[in-house]
């Protein structure tokens, strides 16, 4: 009797997910392809801060051989429904596969969890309810008897696999029909170029006041509101454009951040098509109205700083250093920046002095506060409030709807803007075990991988060597020595990192608390889970061999540099300092700008490494 | 449908390979001798306390656990009087363990380990880590962390299996 309940529970529960299945493959189609009276809101899956539909659904990670996972879930349940119909009629031998698969779809909710955590930011609530029906599968299989039941033959499994294969084709044949229906016929489509981004001398902001634009709108809490667009407002792109992209963020916002590099391949795209805005919105009530608590505490000003380089039509070339540099947002240093964003700095002293762009930077706060603005960043695509996942791949085709393109087209567009990450290539099987590095006068040999050490405990740099550990600074420059070469310099480090000479701007003899010349990883200016060892449980994990991962690595061709161990380098001990972070630092400290200088050069721990230099 | 999981935790994990686990802790180890100046003048062997329990407290002047910590450890201290104590400061600057012991009161030895040679051979992840020596050297206990509830409970248990 267990044992019927049981399947019964079994086959409602499978049937229930297969048509979860469903309605999340519905939704990841519509949301990518469909026509946007299609889309909006996913039933039973109420948008918080913690839990966003849209976003995990269209992310990345929401499709498996090009095929949604939710649709591989149709089958993978239907499957699961029609062996515990099998096992209803009397069926033997079935339990035991129902209880594995179970297990095993256990186990990769278990892995698209972390995902959704980790890697996309935000839940999904029917994802959630799956998950639940997963953990439930096994539970009521073994309940049932399915550690007792007869043991499936080569037969029972045979079968298995081809009842999914065709399970399987029927589903993948009926979504790419759903996908077909949505696209319509796509040929002949003119797509838009990219440019490569690449380190350009700062521009000057376009001449003239913003275009004088009123957007009908319908806010974050639904209301219908006008987002008007005032001469002062920083713009780039078309002035004659009918759709605008505004954007309000915070030069303190770490989202924003990101945002503004998918912002910026999307303006690369669509400049001469386009309006681009920025509206300050600082998470500080100092300066903007529209928030009641302080939460970045140098957003006010670095928005006035903004607002003084856009006087002498510098506003994004500031704009892009202040959020590459968003770490450090001090007075000094915003004036390091201006003044590297080509300002004239007694005049942008003077506009800081007087406090007279403040009224500006109220005054979009004011403009946010009325449209229902309540943090950052909040993108405004046309019409209408962008709310999907950020991906240039997702702004373009928001865009692209935006502009009148029939969703078939928009989703061929966006596509063909795909991502902007570097991509990665296999380490060369000759790869060097130094790579040479010059920058102007600056020029040296570093080691391709974090140091390993020999018998002999000398360094050697090699793939696939175990880094070494428990090394001070002393330790590290004797093994250094012992193999003819010696420790970094961190002027030298943070140069193969960047990518770019460092200079030290406050003449204090470090480089790595100085402005980021080059990218803050050694990949790029924004962080990408997974390219480099990083952010990991200091309990659960170790350091990885060297040359586990082959992106994580820069234009200089070494690899390794953040995350994994962090690196001791100085050529003194008064100069001792780690650099890079190691596998449990988080993503925001593992970048080329890390510095932990917190304790002497005797320190040394399973968590410190590092590696050599020549040359100079 | 295994073929399909398999494929699928292949594609999304693609774990890197991780280093063995090896033996990096340092209980068991016998612990080698230092010698460290003390705040007060004067100085600290490690030979010299051979013969007693000896727990090594390492502090930082920037650690928030090490205000309640140090003064614990010497009321510790005082119902242990046949364990030797040694608080050990790794700032790299003096001046930063002077002005924490300006507010922060406590009768124990401060040994000045500025350049973190001590510290490091112990391994010492982050402040505030206490360790515990055997009379005979050994490393019984290194212990990260200090809460004012749980106190010195794992410190006295290893202390008491010496006895």
């Amino acid at each position: 009797m267990a044992r019927r309940v049981c399947l019964v529970g079994i086959l409602l529960a499978a049937l229930c997910a297969a048509a979860i299945g469903g309605l999340m493959t519905w939704h990841h189609e519509v949301q990518i392809y469909g026509d946007a009276s299609m889309q909006g809101e996913l039933i039973g899956c109420t948008t918080t801060a913690e839990i966003d539909c849209d976003v995990v659904n269209t992310s990345d990670y929401s499709e498996l051989l090009g095929v949604p996972i939710a649709a591989w879930g149709i089958a993978n349940y239907l499957t699961l429904a029609g062996l515990a119909g099998l096992a209803l009629r009397g069926r033997a031998g079935l339990l035991p596969i129902i209880a594995s698969i179970g297990l095993l779809n256990a186990g990769y909710s278990v892995l698209l969890y972390w995902v959704s955590i980790t890697q996309v930011g935000s839940l999904c609530a029917w994802c959630m309810r799956l998950y639940g029906i997963s953990a439930l599968v096994p539970i009521l299989a073994f309940a049932g008897g399915a550690h007792r039941d007869t043991r499936p033959t080569i037969g029972d499994l045979g079968r298995l696999v081809l009842g999914f294969a065709a399970l399987a084709s029927v589903v993948v044949i009926g979504q790419r029909q759903l996908r077909g229906w949505l696209l319509g016929d796509a040929a002949d489509l003119v797509v838009p170029e990219v440019t490569e981004r690449a380190d350009e001398a700062p521009e000057l902001d376009p001449e003239g006041p913003a275009p004088e634009l009123a957007v009908n709108i319908t806010t974050e809490d639904k209301n219908p509101a006008v987002l008007v667009l005032e001469p002062d407002d920083a713009w780039r792109g078309s002035p004659d454009a009918t759709v605008a992209v505004v954007e309000f963020a915070d030069l303190e916002c770490g989202y924003c951040k990101r945002a503004s590099g998918q912002l910026h391949a999307l303006y690369e795209a669509y400049g001469d098509r386009v309006l681009f805005v920025f509206k300050h919105f600082p998470m500080d009530p100092a300066c903007n109205p529209g928030v009641r608590n302080r939460k970045h505490r140098r957003a006010c000003l670095a928005a006035q700083a903004a607002t003084c380089a856009q006087d002498q039509r510098r506003f994004w070339a500031f704009h892009d250093i202040a959020f590459k540099n968003q770490h450090q947002l001090e007075a000094d240093q915003l004036r390091n920046y201006a003044g590297k964003a080509g300002v004239d700095l007694a005049a942008w002293d003077a506009c800081m002095a007087s406090g007279e762009t403040t009224a500006r930077v109220v005054a979009d706060g004011e403009m946010g506060k009325a449209i229902d603005v309540h943090g950052t960043p909040r993108i405004f695509i046309g019409e209408r409030l962008y709310r999907s996942g950020h991906s240039t791949k997702q702004m373009a085709r928001a865009l692209e709807l935006a502009l009148g393109a029939a969703p078939k087209d928009a989703a061929v567009a966006a596509s063909a803007l795909g991502s902007t990450r570097v991509p990665v290539k296999p380490i060369p099987a000759d790869v060097p075990p130094m790579q040479a590095v010059a920058f102007d006068d600056l020029s040296f040999e570093i080691d391709t991988f974090e140091a390993a050490l020999d018998e002999a405990g000398a360094a050697r740099s090699g793939k696939h060597e175990i880094p070494a550990l428990q090394m001070s600074w002393f330790a590290a420059r004797d093994a250094c020595a012992a193999a003819g070469k010696r420790l970094c310099s961190q002027e030298e480090w943070v140069a193969a990192c960047q990518g770019a000479r460092p200079v030290d701007d406050d003449g204090d003899g470090f480089t790595g608390d100085d402005m980021i010349e080059g990218t803050a990883y050694p990949y790029g200016d924004y962080h990408e889970p997974g390219r480099c060892w990083d952010g990991r449980d200091r309990e659960k994990h170790r350091p990885v061999y060297t040359g586990e991962l082959p992106g994580c690595v820069g234009a200089a061709g070494v690899y390794d540099l953040t995350g994994n161990v962090e690196e001791w380098v100085g050529t003194t001990p008064e100069t001792a300092i780690l650099m890079g972070g190691a596998f449990d630092t988080s993503k925001d400290h593992a970048r080329c700008f890390r510095s932990n200088d917190t304790f002497g050069p005797g320190f040394a721990n399973r968590r410190t490494g590092f590696r050599c230099c020549s040359g100079r | 449908m295994l073929a399909l999981a398999v494929v699928g935790i292949g594609v999304c994990v693609a774990a890197p390979e991780m280093i063995p686990e090896g033996d990096i802790s340092i209980i068991g180890r016998t612990a080698s001798d230092f010698t460290l100046p003390l705040m007060d003048g004067g100085s600290f062997s490690l030979s010299e306390a051979s013969g007693t329990p000896t727990v090594l407290a390492f502090w930082a002047s920037w650690c928030g656990p090490c205000r309640k910590e140090l003064p614990a450890l010497e009321v510790f201290s005082k119902e242990h009087t046949d364990v030797t104590v040694l608080t050990v400061n790794v700032d790299r600057e003096r001046s930063a363990a002077e002005r924490f012991l300006k507010k922060v009161v406590f009768d124990l030895p401060v040994g000045l380990d500025h350049d973190a040679r001590v510290m490091g051979s112990y391994g010492v992840l982050s402040m505030p880590t206490t360790v515990l020596l055997d009379a005979n050297g050994t490393v019984k206990l290194s212990k990260i962390g200090y809460g004012a509830k749980s106190g010195f409970t794992e410190l006295e248990a290893a202390l008491a299996e010496l006895k």
